[in-house]
């Protein structure tokens, strides 16, 4: 493995911060119930755009670990379940492994790595799926009344924790297809990237 | 006036959203609710922001109240628009605020020093640092932007919403590759790229506040986890 520079670094501490913006601002809306399937979808289209740029700039294994990793502390300092640092580093090395496929260069794998990069949202996710379930709901009636978590519970099943990856990384996908265009269209026209 | 040292700013971001976001918010949590939203405030007060301060306790004030006597048993439709208000404001806004404050009060070299008593990797220390002092530069990057299209003209409203996005993303992802390089030329000067042991001149360390800051953290993971506030259990 290659030694990573401050450069290198100091553009994962960059394009980390552009994505999780992307991300955070979408997220705020999936806090209406009925909105959270298209946020899923608008959440993985921008923030596919930062990822994009980001690949054309790697070119060591790890960098996109060290993304992943820092993803997931960013969602556990917002206070989720711990597991969303595992699934964040999970979802770094899944790219890792997918881009240095493509010797860090083709371009033709980017969608799949922008899309496969949003599995770390499922992080966010957390508290609403498995042993968290029940008692988050019951808390949350408590609070807000049977009829609003009667609109959650029905809209959240188990399954739907599959349902909002696939969401999401189809929404990383599409995404991915955009920014490759961006790319071709404007940074490969001024020289910035390769 | 001694500062807050780093790992207890980090420690309290990540307590007050624990017990923020996924905590109850009834029974014995109102006043452990009340209590970590006062620390940002508190913590605002000592830097003498006194405007952000204020207009933070009375909309935290007023959430707060809506929150525990109008919310119980209305109409679904209405209650979900009020939730978007009051129930979004009331779990995001201290985490917000603490965040600010950390943003605002902690100097990159305060930050890493800390980090590195920590024995933390320089591999996460350097994304994390520059990570946090790039959120402002981001806001900054946006406001550029936004005033550059009304200089030529160009409004948002009403066109195709893939345009706007290549509009708006393609400058500033162009500038933020720009400001990568200079970062990085920029940290030269700073050593970061030597090996061995580097030293600071960067005062870190625990005070007195920071013990209290400490226990109220403690205090408040303590109710979170054995008085049935964690999910889970």
């Amino acid at each position: 493995m290659k030694k990573f520079e401050v450069k290198d670094l100091i553009n994962i501490g960059i394009y980390t911060a552009l994505h999780f913006l992307c991300i955070f601002l979408v997220a705020m809306l999936g806090f209406i119930p009925q909105a959270f399937i298209f946020a899923g979808i608008i959440e993985g289209f921008l923030g596919a755009i930062p990822i994009m740029i980001f690949l054309t700039k790697v070119k060591k294994f790890g960098m996109i670990t060290i993304m992943g990793l820092l993803l997931g502390l960013i969602t556990l300092l917002m206070g989720r379940p711990w597991p969303c640092v595992v699934i964040g580093l999970a979802a770094g090395l899944i790219t890792d492994l997918i881009w240095m496929k493509a010797d860090f260069s083709k371009i033709k794998f980017g969608p799949v790595c922008c899309g496969t990069m949003m599995l770390w949202t499922a992080g966010m996710g957390l508290p609403l799926f498995f042993g968290y379930r029940d008692s988050y709901l019951a808390n949350l009636e408590e609070g807000y009344g049977k009829e609003y978590v009667e609109v959650i519970r029905s809209l959240t099943p188990d399954w739907m924790f599959i349902g909002m990856i696939i969401i999401a990384v189809v929404g990383g996908f599409l995404g991915g297809l955009f920014a490759k265009r961006i790319l071709r269209k404007h940074f490969a026209k001024a020289n910035l990237v390769e | 006036m001694r500062k807050l040292d780093p790992r207890t700013k980090l420690l309290l971001l990540v307590v007050i959203n624990v017990v923020m976001m996924t905590g109850k918010i009834t029974g014995i949590f109102v006043p452990v609710r009340i209590v970590f939203a006062l620390i940002p405030f508190f913590l605002m007060m000592r830097e003498t922001w006194f405007r952000g301060s204020f207009i933070y306790f009375f909309l935290y004030l007023y959430v707060f109240l809506f929150e525990r006597f109008t919310l119980q048993d209305i109409h679904p439709v209405l209650l979900i628009i009020l939730l978007f208000t009051t129930g979004l404001l009331s779990r995001f806004l201290a985490g917000v605020m603490m965040a600010y404050y950390l943003m605002k009060t902690t100097t990159v070299s305060e930050f890493v020093t800390s980090m590195e008593r920590m024995h933390i990797p320089k591999v996460i220390v350097i994304p994390f640092a520059v990570m946090f002092r790039f959120f402002p530069t981001l806001k900054e990057e946006w406001q550029d932007v936004k005033n550059a299209m009304k200089m030529r003209g160009i409004g948002l409203a009403g066109r195709n919403p893939l345009d706007v996005l290549e509009y708006v993303m393609v400058p500033i992802l162009m500038s933020v590759s720009k400001i990568a390089d200079e970062l990085s030329a920029a940290s030269m000067t700073k050593c970061l790229s030597v090996d061995g042991k580097r030293t600071h001149i960067a005062k870190v360390g625990f005070s007195f506040l920071d013990i209290i800051m400490f226990l109220c953290a403690a205090a408040g993971l303590f109710a979170h986890i054995f008085l049935g506030g964690v999910i889970g259990t």
